[in-house]
């Protein structure tokens, strides 16, 4: 079949390993990537009961890569990990660029799925057709980088592609993530997690196979359309040059940043001066770096500390490799107050080292600091909890080095507190020290996120509540409202109403249909940064064109925006299966209660419109407003009546 | 002689999407598939960027030299030195003979050569443009490219390799 590799399944606990075609009709109904791996964990969760507990030996971790990842669209290749997350315990998927995806599909897999638990560490190595499972005790207990290096050596291939875990996930850590070659992090939601409880170090893969094409000639000229189209967007100089750092400025000038713990929403002018991508580049820059096979927007970076650039230089001295993205300026820069870039790539490289996500971890330490702020916690606390008295003043470096390592090692209490995540260790806290805290923890459907000022920005905000895989950007993303595209509100809407800033109008159909269209985007492999954030510049229907010509299978652009929605309904049935509800799609108290202090936004808060918002969003995703469950036509017009049976069967979908 | 028009590398340009190598495949061989590129794309252990390795058609291939069955040819109209499948016994002489590690063997032994697409590379075509000044080592102007096929005089950063 043109454009489509086979399904490779490995289980650990009985070594068997297995190959399988991507069933046609799969194909016609969920297109690949992320529709597919879903499909993947769909079937599984019917024959096993979804309550398990995600750390256990019965869940299933799936790696994929759309039809579209690994060719030439120039669109660039995300693969995806999907399971039950181990975080937030829901539906739990988690992207990365880097190598690994195209490898795995160059060896003729688009899809892995690791059942059961190895009874010792262990690696997967595929190479072609030859697919081993292997020990992997000298490389347990390592950072990636050195495991990394290990495995490679081992196999005796400095550029073989490695998806793998570090410390975190071998302790469990319930956000544990995985970093993919060279430095691409697949860190949400506890895909590391999932790796480090099945005693699964990595998976190596190199392939030679490649992917057959059906109308070569078709396809560059779609590639041609979309170089074309790219180069049209005003905005692409830019993102070509900084990336998501471009957002730092950006978002200072709408009041999108978040300051210390989101108390506030606008930095004090001299430290974002020194957090703008112009710094970056003028300073600490060496080269521009494509994370992924075929993305020729090259938004990443490559970087050097000599030692004099920032007041903290000195300390992180000779440290290379891939710059920062905007989530961890946001996170360690505003968030903790450190803005100082030598730091904060050297916070990147150790949350990515030992293996752990930078939003639960960005959302953790700017808490402490709050609560150190408001006196709740001392030294006392913190020498009781690591051993040392570390101040979790605003802007201390040593306190994120120590929370990172400890949360990595899992060797004292303040690891222990943090493992599973924000909120549990707010509770952690208020049992230890008999004060409340909740109202001062950032987060949304139970998960904690990377700081950004969302209050004054319904459709982000709703996404941060509703997001299949918990408090996520990502899901919905768009810049509708945050970019003023009243253009795009137009093209889907017929009015410019969710395209105006600060405003409420409009933006929970804006949040339901951003959804739907950023996962027919992931379902194809390409990545999101460019096509979910202007969708009027590459639009569905180009996608569908390079599709055809890659697959010969018949697709346009409404049939391609179908299959997203019925991916997004799949995780949404996962998840209603687990008994969520409408009251678990919400947010924090800071969010909903408290008014923002300044900037262009200033006392909006998201209690005064979520109600309504949410009700408008289960409307147009045609799910029921009071339970937040789907309904059994939307299901048959989606053509899903197998998952219809299931909810039915489980009083997890209405009339 | 040389070829009339070549490639002139500047790797500091170069972001690693090997969008290059997949037009190549693709154009050659209908697949996606790197490992039938006749360009590479290699990374750079030490600095962590990336360098395209490319067939630079030398004045004097070393590559023709060393073929025994006089299956490399210059082809009159690009200048580029061209592989004769048909003659080929995919001994590897030219492999060997390569200073640049520019002629590649497939996964399944056969001889990978650029042929400069009969005068217009489409792995130039394809190659990402870079923003003005894309980093501090560089003052590139917007649209700026690591790969590009010019005439020998206008080489401005690769060594004059076509010399050779």
């Amino acid at each position: 079949m043109y454009g489509y590799g086979e399904i490779l399944r490995i289980d650990l606990s009985s070594g068997d390993i297995s190959t399988e075609p991507i069933p046609s009709q799969v194909i016609r109904k969920y297109v690949g990537g992320e529709g597919i791996n879903d499909w993947l964990l769909w079937q599984h969760f019917t024959k096993v009961d979804p309550k398990i507990d995600p750390k256990g030996p019965d869940n299933v971790l799936i790696a994929g890569l759309g039809p579209l990842g690994g060719t030439a669209t120039g669109l660039g290749s995300k693969m995806k990990f999907t399971f039950k997350g181990p975080a937030w315990n829901m539906f739990g998927d988690s992207v990365a660029g880097g190598t690994f995806g195209t490898a795995m599909r160059y060896a003729g897999y688009d899809h892995i799925v690791v059942t059961g638990r190895a009874d010792k560490p262990v690696y997967i190595w595929i190479d072609d057709d030859k697919v081993e499972i292997r020990d992997a005790s000298a490389h347990w207990g390592k950072g990636v980088k050195e495991a990394v290096k290990g495995i490679r050596d081992e196999l005796g291939d400095t550029d073989m592609s490695v998806a793998c875990i570090g410390q975190a996930g071998e302790n469990l850590v319930s956000y544990a993530s995985v970093t993919v070659t060279e430095e691409r992090s697949a860190g949400r939601t506890g895909a590391g997690c999932v790796f480090g409880s099945k005693n699964l170090k990595a998976i190596a893969a190199r392939g030679s196979k490649g992917i057959s094409v059906s109308d070569p000639k078709g396809y560059l000229e779609a590639t041609d359309e979309i170089y074309h189209r790219l180069k049209s967007d005003p905005t692409h100089w830019g993102f070509r040059k900084n990336g998501t750092l471009g957002v730092v400025g950006f978002y200072d000038r709408i009041g999108g940043n978040a300051y210390r713990n989101n108390q506030f929403s606008m930095v004090p002018p001299e430290k974002i001066k020194v957090m703008l991508a112009r710094w970056f580049a003028d300073n600490m820059k060496t080269h521009d770096f494509a994370c992924s096979t075929g993305c020729t927007m090259g938004c990443c970076q490559i970087c050097e500390v000599k030692g004099h650039e920032s007041p903290l230089a000195e300390r992180y001295k000779g440290l290379t490799g891939e710059g920062p993205e905007y989530f961890t300026v946001a996170t360690f820069g505003m968030g903790c107050d450190i803005p100082d870039y030598a730091a904060i790539t050297h916070f990147h490289h150790a949350c990515n080292d030992y293996g752990m996500d930078l939003g639960e971890i960005g959302g953790a330490v700017p808490f402490l600091m709050e609560l150190w702020e408001r006196g709740i916690i001392d030294e006392e606390d913190t020498k009781r909890w690591c051993g040392e008295p570390i101040r979790f003043e605003w802007g201390n470096v040593e306190a994120v080095e120590k929370t990172i390592q400890s949360v990595g090692l899992q060797n004292d209490r303040l690891g222990e507190i943090l493992k599973d995540g924000l909120v549990k260790a707010a509770q952690n806290i208020m049992e230890e020290k008999d004060v409340p805290v909740q109202q001062y923890v950032i987060h949304g459907k139970g998960g904690a996120t990377f700081h950004e000022e969302i209050r004054s920005f319904p459709i982000w905000a709703l996404n941060f509540a509703v997001a299949s895989r918990g408090c996520d950007h990502l899901k919905g993303l768009n810049m509708m409202d945050k970019g003023f595209r009243k253009d795009i509100s137009k093209a889907w809407f017929g009015s410019e109403k969710a395209g105006e800033g600060y405003t409420p109008d409009l933006k929970g159909k804006a949040a339901a249909r951003s959804e739907n269209h950023t996962t027919a985007i992931n379902i194809t492999g390409v990545c999101v940064f460019r096509t979910a954030l202007n969708p009027l510049n590459i639009d569905l229907d180009l996608m569908a064109r390079a599709y055809t010509a890659l697959t010969g299978i018949e697709l346009n652009g409404e049939e391609l925006y179908l299959a997203g929605e019925r991916t997004y309904n799949l995780e949404k049935a996962f998840n209603s299966r687990l008994g969520l509800r409408r009251e678990d799609d919400t947010l924090c108290d800071r969010w909903m209660k408290e008014p923002i202090k300044e900037g262009p936004g200033k006392g909006m808060k998201a209690e005064d419109w979520f109600d309504d918002l949410l009700d408008e969003y289960y409307e147009y995703h045609g799910w029921d407003k009071k339970t937040s469950l789907q309904t059994r036509k939307k299901l048959e017009a989606l053509d899903m009546v197998d998952v219809l049976e299931v909810l039915e069967n489980e009083g997890a979908a209405t009339e | 002689m040389g070829a009339k028009k070549i490639f002139s590398v500047d790797s500091r340009l170069c972001v690693g999407c090997k969008q290059c190598e997949l037009v190549c495949s693709l154009t050659k061989t209908g697949t996606f598939n790197p490992h039938k590129a006749r360009i590479r794309v290699t990374r750079n252990q030490v600095k962590g960027n990336y360098v395209p390795g490319i067939c630079y058609h030398c004045k004097q291939p070393k590559c023709q030299q060393a073929c025994p069955e006089d299956a490399l040819k210059r082809d009159i109209e690009t200048g580029a030195v061209v592989l004769n499948e048909s003659l080929c016994s995919g001994c590897r002489a030219c492999v060997v003979a390569c200073p640049f590690g520019a002629v590649q063997v497939d996964p399944d032994g056969n001889i990978l050569k650029c042929d400069l697409c009969g005068g217009d590379p489409t792995c130039v075509k394809y190659c990402s443009e870079r923003p003005e000044n894309s980093s501090p080592l560089m003052a590139n102007p917007e649209g700026a490219k690591a790969l590009q096929y010019v005439e020998p005089h206008q080489v401005t950063y690769t060594r004059r390799y076509a010399q050779l």
